[in-house]
């Protein structure tokens, strides 16, 4: 039973035309006098926040609605039908798709407000906003989409603006190459997503390609075909979600402006594979094989990137990492078929990760675009409104009970214990010490201890307001977010579990309260083992080290982006040279060439008539069409 | 009433026009203006047929037929249908801003534009073969012409190089058709070079393959398809912009439309036999001209090289033989005319604005230049397609038909989802982003006329990737009935396939 109802359509379609407006109007003035911050910062601030509200209503729209009827439909209009492929531009919102609504708007409505602080005196301010607002309104479209197609244009959508926002201060050659590289590592991965939803189609699409349909459908998928989607889908996912062995753009990506590292590469987009492997829960539960495959990518994502997350010096880095670490999480809880764990990591994550983006950009501002955390030092004092809500944050990040990334992380490590993935659990209890020590890393050397830049320490203070507000919201966000999902063994009624259920195909292993206490028990050992070296390592007077052997090995990530570019990048290019120089000229046209050698010693000799070379080969045109017409004429004997 | 001529007046006014601007004594600049109003007109009479065209029945529409030789069967007959509709709608819609944007020094230029107007619809809607392969001919001398006498610097070479190309493959092409007409009168006693009669026909035995070959090398190379490219980036590259312009967004597709036209329909069993070995050349080509594209330093030939490689995907469409690949085809044709189109008529303003098309010379044209940026932005998406834009929907048919047809095809396919983005984004980077480059320091961004001239296209490149749908369904019924000619011969030629080669066969039940 659905419901159909037509402002469903608005909530993408706001921000898409706030993107416009603001667009045309940076596009008209750009080149002469100026609008003015604030108009744009309205503007820009409008649409999302609109949706926000609109979010809200669909949430209690379904609320009100008994829990198997909870699917709000809207059809725009045919989008594209050709034989049996029937694609409309449609959008639902059932349980799933409203909780990540919720949160997109809301983080998403949140980082626009501090991005006018954060961007202030930028010449392409409107710009900005402009392509904030088209990200906004292509993750709406990703997440609302009724389809794979519609969740495509989404998908696509949201990579656009990603590339245009970490290449936005264009001028800088790194920004435009690290763009470059998200756009195209990304494309990687959708080849995987376009492949997957081809054989997606010839399996049950026929019957409908929206996600009703085909869960409906879901039966007549053969497990051969079902695993060959479920893992082509997964190559798209590793792509946009910064998975092995995709993930080398993220931390690249940071050469964006740090708004939009909050919100696209770690709140929001990020996200997105996560997301799709639950949408699909109907196909990923028939074929455990691929789940597996989606699991151990996952862990193992998560334990490579927490090694680099140790090591990094620049402040943007270490988060980037721990969001290819966390997102490794989701992906070991989805592909323990424990979708709705996976599905609540990504919404407390987008909490305390946004925040903690945030924090950072407050405190590089602060520091004249300073990254590096061993230039810093000492800036409790300073900024305590950035300090204390980053010190939630990173609490939440670090698994600290009873924080929400806490309650979130462990309800998937459980779930993997109690799935029976014990080598899985045991990586992912390790990377939770890991992710304790080098969150704590970054705090205490930021925010503790003596300042190592005098100068730029003199010079630090606090945000504004309208950076600062956004950060307290989402401290307190981070903290509570985490209650909505409180297991039974708390008290606790794991509303989201419940509320996500009607979306999701899932098997709830049968609560096992000593697995649970082992569960438990082993995260908070692993956390607080973390902290407490990284408390007695760098809350005392230390400077930058120079790492040695397997230290300088991670230092330097394992070298796997100088291996691609050996591997990959150097011999592209040189097959496209040898092609050019040498595949062209002497193999592919050879044959021309010297039949036009031919020709133009045949030339030479019609050259006394003093006739250039082209219109011989012209007249031999007319001789051709001469001799028709003249076969012709005769066979009329005129 | 006029309108019952209405193929006939878009073909001969352009064509009268041009000849009437090559007897009479006039200015370069009236016969510009003349080619303005011609094309204009045009414009309109082709939006006329677009709207009127219902294509529901999969039929011809707008026929029109005079025999000419009863004897020989030939006949002056033209008509649209679904498979001709959208190249008819590009090659009668994208003149005018070749009038508008660009100049030239002769009017002899604009005559040759007018002719090779004319003739492009002709051929397109012709129905009668030796009708085709007139307007065929009359079409490819002005490009020779427009190339030699008013190209780039090493015009020569480039003229010599299509001309053999061309001359070989009409050469073909005529002998095929002289070939059809006779194996036609040995089946039925008459004389006929009518497509519907001729498509009747069941050819076999090696010299209908030879003959299948002859068209096929003769399209192939239009096209191109790999390896029949070679003349493709030199004329592109010295041909005038104009003329590259109208080499790319149009003539390429009348090659496509002329296997899909004469090819499928007529020799369905040699087409199904061959169909694997040609969507290999049409997937190698893409990917072979698409990593080529990366090494160019000219940026034209770089356009060049990067509008070859999508007509590889588009000819796959073709030889996947669904109805979702052939549909995504026959929009593709339309969807890459709009965005290389933007995009070589752009490369014409930079042309006509700096001396160089070293793409190392430039950088930071986006801050210079911000519309100029936006609309090679938006073209350059259609291009690498990008859902929202005309570029996906013909893609996504052909690479969805093709996971159909042959996935080890449609995976080599897709990576043309990567390779453009590849070479495409290392351009975008070096003219638009970076640091400004002071060799550009003059450079203006487009004016009002500029701009209006090319936005009604870089619209059309959103609408038809958001609103596909009116366009499809006008092609859709005929692709249906085209696919149904070779459908029985392609059951043939996988029992086949299955007999000599168990287990290379595509089990389509297990997907």
């Amino acid at each position: 039973m659905t419901h159909s109802v037509t402002y469903l359509g608005f909530i993408p379609l706001l921000p898409l035309a706030g993107a416009l407006v603001v667009g045309l109007m940076y596009l008209a003035t750009c080149q002469g006098k100026q609008i003015s911050e604030k108009i744009y910062g309205i503007l820009g601030c409008v649409g999302p926040v609109l949706s926000f509200f609109m979010a809200v209503k669909v949430f209690f729209a379904l609320l009100a609605l008994p829990a198997e009827e909870r699917f709000l439909t809207h059809k725009a209009f045919t989008w594209f039908a050709v034989g049996d492929l029937h694609v409309d531009m449609g959008f639902l919102a059932d349980p799933l798709s409203s909780l990540m609504l919720l949160f997109v708007t809301f983080v998403g409505s949140l980082i626009h407000i501090y991005s006018i602080g954060y961007m202030a005196g930028d010449k392409r301010f409107g710009k900005f906003f402009s392509y904030l607002n088209l990200f906004l309104g292509s993750m709406l479209i990703l997440v609302l989409g009724d389809g794979p197609v519609v969740m495509f244009v989404g998908w696509e959508g949201v990579g656009l603006c990603s590339y245009l926002l970490i290449s936005f201060w264009s001028e800088d050659r790194e920004n435009v190459v690290a763009g470059n590289k998200a756009f195209i590592v990304n494309r990687i991965g959708d080849l995987g997503f376009v492949l997957g939803m081809a054989f997606l189609f010839w399996g049950i699409g026929a019957g409908g390609f929206d996600y009703l349909s085909l869960k409906a459908n879901a039966h007549q998928l053969t497990a051969p075909v079902g695993v060959i989607v479920c893992l082509l889908l997964f190559v798209g996912a590793t792509g946009k979600s910064a998975q092995i062995p995709l993930y080398v753009w993220l931390p690249d990506a940071m050469a964006g402006p740090t708004p939009v590292s909050a919100l696209i590469h770690a709140a929001t987009m990020v996200t997105a594979g996560v997301y799709m492997v639950a949408r699909f829960s109907f196909i990923y539960a028939q074929v455990p094989a691929a789940g597996e495959v989606v699991a151990w990518i996952g862990i193992l994502t998560a334990l490579l990137a927490a090694i680099f997350g140790m090591f990094q010096n620049d402040i943007k880095k270490i988060l980037a990492y721990s969001t290819v670490s966390q997102l490794g999480y989701m992906f070991a809880g989805v592909g323990v078929a424990a979708y709705s764990a996976g599905i609540f990591h990504v919404f407390t994550h987008a909490f305390f990760k946004a925040l903690l983006f945030l924090g950072a950009g407050s405190v590089i501002i602060a520091l004249h675009h300073q990254q590096d955390i061993w230039k810093m030092g000492g800036l409790r004092a300073k900024m305590p409104i950035t300090y204390w809500t980053m010190l939630i944050g990173g609490l939440a990040l670090a698994g600290c009970p009873p924080f929400s990334g806490f309650i979130s992380k462990d309800e998937i490590l459980y779930s993997a214990l109690a799935n029976g993935h014990v080598m899985i659990w045991m990586i992912g209890v390790l990377v939770a010490g890991m992710t304790a020590y080098y969150t704590f890393r970054m705090i205490f050397i930021v925010f503790h201890g003596n300042p190592r830049d005098q100068e730029a320490y003199d010079h630090a203070h606090e945000s504004p307001k309208v950076m600062t507000v956004p950060l307290v919201i989402l401290a307190i966000g981070s903290f509570f977010a985490g209650s909505a999902n409180i297991p039974a063994i708390f008290g606790g009624h794991q509303r989201v579990s419940h509320w996500l259920a009607p979306s999701l195909v899932e098997h709830h292993p049968h609560a096992s309260v000593g697995l649970e206490i082992l569960a438990i028990g082993a995260s908070i050992i692993a956390f607080v083992i973390g902290i407490s070296i990284a408390y007695r390592k760098f809350t005392v007077a230390v400077e930058e080290p120079e790492y040695q052997g397997l230290q300088k090995f991670a230092y330097h990530k394992f070298y796997v982006d100088e291996l691609y570019h050996k591997v990959i990048v150097v011999p592209y290019q040189f097959v496209g040279k040898a092609i050019t120089r040498v595949i062209e000229p002497y193999v592919t046209d050879a044959p021309v060439q010297a039949s036009g050698w031919l020709y133009r010693m045949f030339g030479l000799a019609f050259k006394v008539v003093q006739v250039g070379y082209v219109r011989i080969y012209a007249v031999y045109m007319v001789i051709g069409l001469s001799i028709l017409s003249l076969l012709i004429s005769r066979s009329l004997n005129f | 009433m006029m309108f019952e001529n209405l193929l006939s007046i878009m073909i001969f006014v352009p064509i009268v026009a041009g000849l009437a601007t090559f007897v009479l004594p006039l200015s370069k600049d009236a016969a510009r203006i003349i080619g303005l109003a011609v094309s204009v007109i045009v414009v309109l009479l082709g939006i006329k047929v677009f709207l009127a065209f219902s294509g529901a029945s999969g039929g011809f529409e707008f026929t029109e037929h005079v025999p000419i030789n009863d004897s020989l069967g030939i006949a002056y007959s033209l008509g649209v249908d679904g498979i001709s509709i959208l190249v008819l709608a590009a090659a009668a819609t994208l003149f005018p801003m070749v009038y508008l944007l660009f100049q030239t020094k002769e009017k002899g230029y604009y005559a040759n534009l007018l002719i090779v107007q004319g003739a492009m619809i002709g051929a397109v809607a012709a129905t009668d073969m030796v009708l085709f392969y007139v307007f065929w001919e009359v079409m490819l001398l002005p490009v020779f012409f427009m190339i030699g006498l008013y190209g780039g610097p090493k015009r020569l070479p480039a003229t010599i190089k299509i001309t053999i190309y061309t001359i070989a493959g009409s050469l073909l092409m005529l002998a095929s058709i002289i070939y059809l007409g006779i194996a036609y009168h040995a089946q039925s006693g008459e004389w006929s070079f009518a497509m519907a009669h001729l498509s009747n026909m069941s050819l076999s035995g090696s010299t209908a393959t030879l003959a299948f070959v002859g068209f096929m090398v003769a399209f192939a190379i239009k096209i191109p398809l790999f390896p029949f490219h070679t003349w493709l980036p030199d004329a592109y590259t010295e041909a005038p912009t104009a003329t590259t312009f109208v080499l790319s967004a149009v003539m390429a597709k009348i090659g496509v439309y002329g296997v899909i036209r004469f090819v499928v329909p007529v020799f369905d069993e040699s087409f199904a036999r061959y169909a694997l070995i040609l969507a290999f050349s049409g997937v190698i080509g893409m990917m072979y001209c698409g990593i080529a594209a990366l090494a160019q330093k000219d940026f034209k030939r770089m356009l060049a090289f990067s509008s070859a490689s999508h007509m590889g995907i588009i000819a796959l469409g073709i030889f996947c033989m669904n109805i979702q690949a052939l549909t995504g085809t026959l929009f593709q044709i339309v969807a890459h005319a709009t965005s290389t189109g933007v995009l070589f008529l752009l490369l014409g303003i930079i042309e006509e604005r700096s001396d160089t098309r070293n793409i190392d010379d430039f950088g930071g044209l986006a801050s210079r230049a911000p519309v100029f940026a936006l609309f090679f932005a938006v073209a350059m998406l259609a291009s690498v397609g990008l859902p929202g834009t005309s570029g996906f929907i013909g893609e996504f048919l052909i690479i969805l038909g093709a996971v159909k047809f042959n996935p080890l095809i449609a995976v080599l396919a897709g990576t043309t989802l990567i390779i453009g983005v590849c070479y495409m984004l290392w351009l975008f980077q070096r003219v638009f982003f970076e640091k400004p480059n002071s060799k550009l320091a003059g450079f203006a961004d487009l004016t009002a006329i500029e701009t209006l001239t090319i936005l009604p296209i870089v619209i059309l490149i959103v609408v038809m990737g958001i609103y596909p749908q009116p366009f499809l369904a006008k092609i859709e019924p005929s692709a249906e009935r085209q696919l149904a000619l070779i459908e029985q011969v392609q059951q043939v030629a996988e029992f086949r396939l299955e007999v000599t080669n168990p287990g290379q066969e595509l089990k389509t039940g297990d997907l």
